[in-house]
């Protein structure tokens, strides 16, 4: 790896949300970004994107996270959604069987819309549900290390576990005990095999507990190569330089505050 | 998918994803009102839209051109890594769509470069145009003498030009006679001014508009870079758009798009009344935004009878055209480190032998439209009655790039502003209907994606204004 000295570079990525509505998309975020769990959120939430950054042993990976902002409801999300998105994560939730139909075909629609190279993590979505398996085997340590809202200082992903904030309860499922197995309708094994045939990171988590959501953004960082080279369109900070070398697709101007304000102006 | 919409009421229901219409729908989400956003094509943007490559060539069968093309079997694999403009236009750095983009946020999410050059062909060849005092000085085709008469028009349309003197009494003269009889320019520079700087649409374009266009031009260098003008990624207005509905859609809105969305049975009277194939009962807005010529097959109405036409060539090359490689140009100063070549480019053609004004836009890959290596071509003209757009075209394409990859051509109708039905419930957005549709449209489309706002908001005292931030709001989204 090229980690020589100087800070730890930062690799800034784009990363959409699919799945049909109501699978805990927008939970999975908040779950990840703030750590926390609404049992209400309204369908759509107020903000373009919202950012959390990963921190690995040899560097950073700076989530830019888009939601779908229900556009996805009739079949009318723009093209701009998967521009540059160097990760997705497709949403189901392992107690309606449909959903994962859906899944599939939002992974069909990345495969046709988006980057080749897009890093793509199946995700079965409300494990809390059913309370036999929320512990155990899928879940087996709390480690978040990226939970703490973007904080420089963050210890890096193997020192995290002494310090870490406790882990949510992982066995405080809803469902009393008879009702729990009867709520799954997608079976680990299914969904599995699916996600090895198409080539998916897969995962059974719940935005609920926090089961496997920070396992599940860290393995997808893992999996972003070193050396991004599409930058999401959107990027910020990179003022809108232009008098040296070309810079390929990623050296857009920032029309916001970082203003260029001299160069050559006329009278 | 078989529940329908959320609601059988909206404020408001905009119809066609027009930069224009996604502006409007956008300001009025983010001020409270329940939006629905219809557009019956299957991509976003209706006029303004970027097409993959296949979308360009249905398109322009669809638009029952005379020269319908194949997709080339060597682009088959690609198709989808074009993002091809149906309009394809440049934005001063100073205007109100920066101001729109920047008020409403969605320039976080849409991104534009400096354009690298423009340049205006001659019977002897191509050159580059100075954009800027500096560049003026430096361009050692223009005699000394020359500079300081550019230089003073330059100066005259940058100040306070409608007090002057020399103009006063003039604004409805041509610029370009003014030029060269006033300023007494020789008639190439008059010419390269009038047609690169001004940015006129012909030789007899008033000097009013156009020293109000220049101002602005120059206003506009410096801002973001040494040019005056910006090129959106990815084909432009139609990624603009997709970054307004988008705002839309965070504020609530509701998208539809394609055959759900396409409506039928629509009333207006004190109220909207229509049914889409999407909802299973009929749906009641208070207002409805959409330009007429959607709307008025809709209402029955006769459409828009005055019309633009504009001649449209999209073509794809495999380098670089030879013109436009920097050691060719005259007067060119290799800035220090080897020779950078242009990604974007303007590209004009002043009227010869009765031909309108003819622009190119060369956008290479660095503007997200098309695969490393390749620049996708834009030519276009405004023409006064229909016509052969590959006959008027061609010859240019062939003039920039003799072999191109991929050609098409098709002819697109604006209609000029006019009003749809008497009722208040109706919003209606004029197109674009002049002829500066390269650095004026995109403005013009922010502009009356605000008019539309402020006709269903009102612009009363206390009213929210236009993209206004509310309390606490600054910056409540990212780090």
């Amino acid at each position: 790896m090229s980690n020589e000295d100087g800070p730890v570079k930062a690799t800034q990525v784009k990363l959409v949300l699919l799945g049909e509505a109501a699978v805990g998309k927008s939970s999975l975020v908040m779950r990840f970004c703030s750590n926390d769990f609404n049992e209400n959120t309204s369908p759509t939430i107020g903000a373009a994107f919202l950012t959390q950054k990963c921190r690995l042993e040899n560097r950073i990976v700076k989530f830019e996270i888009w939601d779908t902002a229900g556009q996805e409801r009739f079949h009318s999300l723009a093209p701009m959604y998967y521009r540059n998105a160097a990760a997705a994560v497709v949403v189901y939730d392992i107690t309606k069987a449909s959903s994962l139909e859906k899944a599939k075909a939002w992974v069909k629609e990345l495969q046709r819309q988006a980057n080749p190279n897009i890093v793509i993590a199946l995700v079965g979505n409300k494990l809390d549900l059913v309370s036999d398996e929320s512990g155990a085997s899928v879940a087996p340590k709390s480690k978040p290390a990226a939970e703490e809202p973007a904080n420089e200082a963050e210890e890096s992903e193997t020192d995290a576990e002494d310090d870490a904030t406790p882990p949510p309860p992982a066995t405080t499922a809803a469902a009393g005990d008879d009702s729990s197995d009867s709520l799954r309708q997608v079976s680990k094994e299914e969904a599995d095999e699916y996600a090895k045939e198409a080539k998916l990171l897969f995962f059974e988590a719940s935005a609920k507990t926090g089961a496997n959501v920070s396992e599940l953004f860290t393995e997808i960082a893992k999996n972003i190569p070193d050396e991004t080279p599409t930058k999401p369109a959107a990027a910020q900070g990179q003022a809108g330089r232009r008098n040296g070398a070309r810079q390929g697709a990623d050296s857009g101007v920032d029309l916001g505050e970082r203003q260029q304000g001299k160069k050559g102006g006329c009278c | 998918m078989a529940q329908g919409l959320d609601s059988d009421e909206y404020d408001v229901v905009v119809l066609g994803t027009g930069l224009a219409e996604s502006i409007a729908a956008a300001a009025l989400a983010k001020a409270g009102k329940s939006v629905l956003h219809l557009d019956p094509n299957e991509y976003y943007g209706s006029a303004q839209a970027s097409l993959t490559l296949d979308e360009l060539i249905e398109y322009v069968k669809v638009c029952g051109s005379t020269h319908p093309v194949e997709l080339p079997e060597k682009l088959e694999k690609d198709r989808r890594r074009y993002a091809l403009s149906l309009f394809p236009a440049v934005l001063p750095s100073r205007g109100a769509l920066i101001e729109t983009l920047i008020a409403s946020d969605v320039s976080k999410y849409v991104s534009f470069k400096m354009l690298d050059s423009v340049i205006v062909a001659s019977s002897g060849g191509f050159r580059r145009v100075p954009g800027s005092k500096e560049q003026i000085f430096r361009d050692q085709s223009v005699s000394l003498m020359e500079k300081r008469k550019l230089m003073r028009f330059l100066m005259l349309s940058a100040g306070d030009h409608e007090s002057s003197e020399l103009i006063q009494g003039k604004e409805n003269d041509a610029l370009l006679d003014f030029l060269t009889e006033s300023i007494k320019l020789p008639p190439d520079l008059a010419s390269t001014v009038t047609y690169a700087i001004a940015h006129c649409s012909g030789p007899s374009d008033p000097l009013g508009p156009a020293i109000k266009r220049t101002q602005r031009y120059l206003q506009s260098v410096g801002r973001y870079g040494s040019g005056a003008f910006l090129v959106g990624q990815y084909g432009g207005a139609g990624e603009v758009a997709q970054g307004f509905c988008r705002a839309c859609a965070v504020y609530g809105g509701t998208y539809v798009l394609g055959p759900s969305a396409r409506m039928t049975d629509l009333h207006v009277d004190d109220k909207v009344t229509f049914s889409i194939p999407c909802h299973p009962r009929p749906v009641i807005a208070k207002r409805i935004i959409s330009a007429p010529d959607l709307l008025a097959p809709l209402l029955k109405e006769p459409g828009p009878s005055e019309r633009v036409l504009g001649a449209h060539c999209i073509a794809i090359l495999s380098s670089l055209p030879a013109a436009l490689a920097k050691d060719r140009a005259l007067g060119e100063e290799n800035d220090n480190e080897g020779i950078e070549q242009d990604d974007t480019a303007m590209i004009i053609f002043p009227p010869v032998d009765g031909k309108p004004v003819v622009r190119g836009l060369l956008m290479g890959e660095g503007t997200g439209s098309c695969p490393a290596g390749q620049y996708v071509l834009y030519i276009s003209a405004t023409v006064t009655e229909p016509s052969d757009s590959e006959e008027l075209l061609r010859p240019y394409l062939r003039r920039l790039a003799p072999e191109p990859i991929f050609e098409s051509y098709h002819v697109s109708e604006t209609a000029k502003p006019s009003s749809v039905a008497g009722s208040s419930c109706v919003v209606g957005l004029s197109p674009y209907g002049d002829n500066q549709l390269e650095t004026e449209a995109l403005d013009w489309e922010a502009e009356q994606g605000r008019a539309a706002y402020e006709a269903i908001m009102g612009t009363s005292e206390g009213v929210r204004g236009f993209f206004e931030k509310t309390e606490g709001e600054t910056e409540e989204e990212t780090v």
